[in-house]
């Protein structure tokens, strides 16, 4: 179509030149002829005014090939600027496309790198936490509860201790009975030694009576002979008995000596053990009071350390929750990096392979969120956002 | 004796965190990156209890529970598929194939002790 339009106007533009020449040679000629320049003169009048004429009838020609050439210039200019754009399009596949994927690749993997040693972190403080309530709870069960009298630590060694008391009590009991058996010991011995003194005492009489019978024996003469062997036998049994009754009576008054030392001492242990008992007691109480001081303490911190314990459990498992947003945010990232493959993949092949539709189809069919499917705007996805209600039964289904 | 479950996930820290949760109660834990490498850690171990994820490289969640229900050894695992899909065709495709639940992320630490122990019981 330029090419048409060339021709004609370059004809059109040289006819005014080629009248013109004309026009001078012919006056040339009549000047010439006629010897006068005055011919001359006024034809070249005549030839200005026909040039006039002739370009001013040319004028409205000139200004549409004047807007065609415009057009002409604009045009190319457009083809030269999308051939640009081609060659953008390209860089923009093979350079710019690259960038960001790896950018993205980039802070999908350092988000990964942060939460996993963020979990592992909190992991190791989850563990602490249960091991400190399995000791703060065991603790708690050993002290009990001091306060109100029950099963505590402090009233089982309370208890302990008025055992070893009851013991002791029970022990000195079986000392004061003793005791009192030696006095009766003691009492019996003094009997003994009275009986002893007794023996003696019948020992001499039944000695001065042997004497009486041994000299009424010899008064009787040949007759009282037996009688006074008898005599003679009864005063050797007399002595015999009072030498025993001497010897009991000495060993009695050694036994009645020896249980008199003991009785003596017996009381005197009795007296201190009383005061020992006594004594043992208050500081017995004193200990269990102290011990009371501090294990009520200390079951109260048990019982605060489990219940802190319990809350910031409760903490943890909601930062659980929290922590899976990296899991969700990578899905996202890597849809989006796909989707930027995909492009590139097709510019590569030419700007025309460029399709939108197809782009969008293929990352909405790789979805796997709810929300993502909102962001598309795909018909269905907001209706089953709205409807979708967040209880535990959508969360967790068992078949 | 401690029981043990086997983790499948694409996600470190999604495998890190249902570890914390079920080590917390006492279970042992092994932990596969993708269906591959899930069937690789049935070697003949005890597995009580198996927690997939759905879409994961190399073998997705779906095709990983059809494989293990071909394992004589661990045909009557119970299965949690543990995903970010709620679709209803996909759930049913799950029951079909074997799962025991369906259980969406993000979970909460208390589900999921109460279906793993429901489960193992």
């Amino acid at each position: 179509m330029k090419k048409h339009n060339k021709n004609p106007s370059q004809n059109l533009a040289s006819l005014p030149i080629a009248f013109g020449l004309g026009a001078f040679a012919l006056l040339l000629g009549a000047a010439f002829l006629t010897a006068s320049a005055w011919s001359m003169v006024l034809g070249l009048g005549a030839v200005a005014l026909a040039a006039a004429g002739t370009s001013l009838a040319q004028k409205p020609k000139t200004g549409a090939l004047m807007a065609q050439i415009l057009s002409l210039n604009a045009q190319l200019e457009l083809a030269k600027k999308s051939g640009e754009a081609d060659a953008e399009l390209q860089r923009m596949a093979s350079t710019w496309v690259p960038t960001l994927n790896s950018q993205l690749g980039t802070a999908n993997s350092q988000m990964e790198m942060g939460i996993v040693n963020l979990a592992e972190a909190f992991s190791e403080i989850h563990s602490k936490l249960n091991d400190t309530v399995a000791v703060a709870t065991d603790a708690a069960s050993v002290l009990g509860n001091t306060s109100s009298g029950g099963n505590g630590l402090a009233d089982h060694v309370a208890d302990s201790l008025n055992e070893i008391l009851s013991s002791i009590r029970n022990s000195f009991d079986e000392k004061a009975t003793i005791m009192q058996e030696v006095k009766g010991f003691i009492s019996s011995t003094e009997e003994l030694a009275k009986m002893a003194a007794s023996v003696e005492t019948l020992a001499a009489r039944t000695n001065l009576l042997a004497l009486n019978a041994a000299i009424e024996a010899a008064r009787a003469g040949e007759e009282g002979r037996g009688f006074s062997i008898v005599a003679d036998e009864v005063r050797k049994l007399s002595m015999l008995s009072a030498e025993t009754g001497v010897k009991i009576r000495q060993r009695v008054q050694l036994i009645a000596t020896a249980a008199k030392r003991a009785g003596d001492g017996a009381a005197r242990m009795e007296a201190t053990d009383e005061k020992v008992l006594s004594q043992a007691s208050e500081t017995l109480h004193g200990v269990v009071s102290q011990f009371e001081l501090v294990t009520g303490p200390l079951h109260q911190a048990s019982e605060k350390i489990i219940a802190n314990t319990n809350q910031v459990s409760s903490s943890l498992n909601n930062a659980v929750v929290h922590f899976q947003f990296q899991d969700r945010v990578s899905q996202i990232l890597g849809h989006v990096q796909e989707s930027l493959n995909q492009m590139k993949g097709q510019l590569g092949t030419g700007v025309e392979s460029l399709n939108v539709t197809a782009l969008m189809h293929e990352l909405e069919r790789k979805y796997t969120m709810a929300e993502e499917r909102t962001n598309h705007g795909s018909p269905g996805a907001k209706v089953m956002a709205e409807s979708k209600s967040s209880s535990a039964s959508d969360e967790l289904t068992f078949f | 004796m401690s029981k043990t479950v086997l983790i499948v996930d694409d996600s470190t820290s999604l495998r890190q965190v249902v570890a914390m949760t079920l080590k917390s109660q006492g279970f042992e834990v092994v932990e596969g990156c993708d269906g591959k490498d899930a069937l690789t850690k049935l070697d003949g171990r005890k597995i009580n209890l198996i927690v997939s994820d759905l879409n994961m490289p190399n073998m997705d969640g779906l095709t990983f529970v059809r494989e293990v229900k071909k394992l004589a050894a661990y045909k009557f695992v119970p299965i949690i598929m543990l995903t970010t899909e709620s679709d209803e065709k996909l759930k049913s495709e799950g029951q079909s194939a074997g799962l025991k639940a369906w259980m969406v992320k993000p979970f909460k630490p208390e589900q999921m002790i109460a279906a793993v122990n429901k489960l193992v019981a």
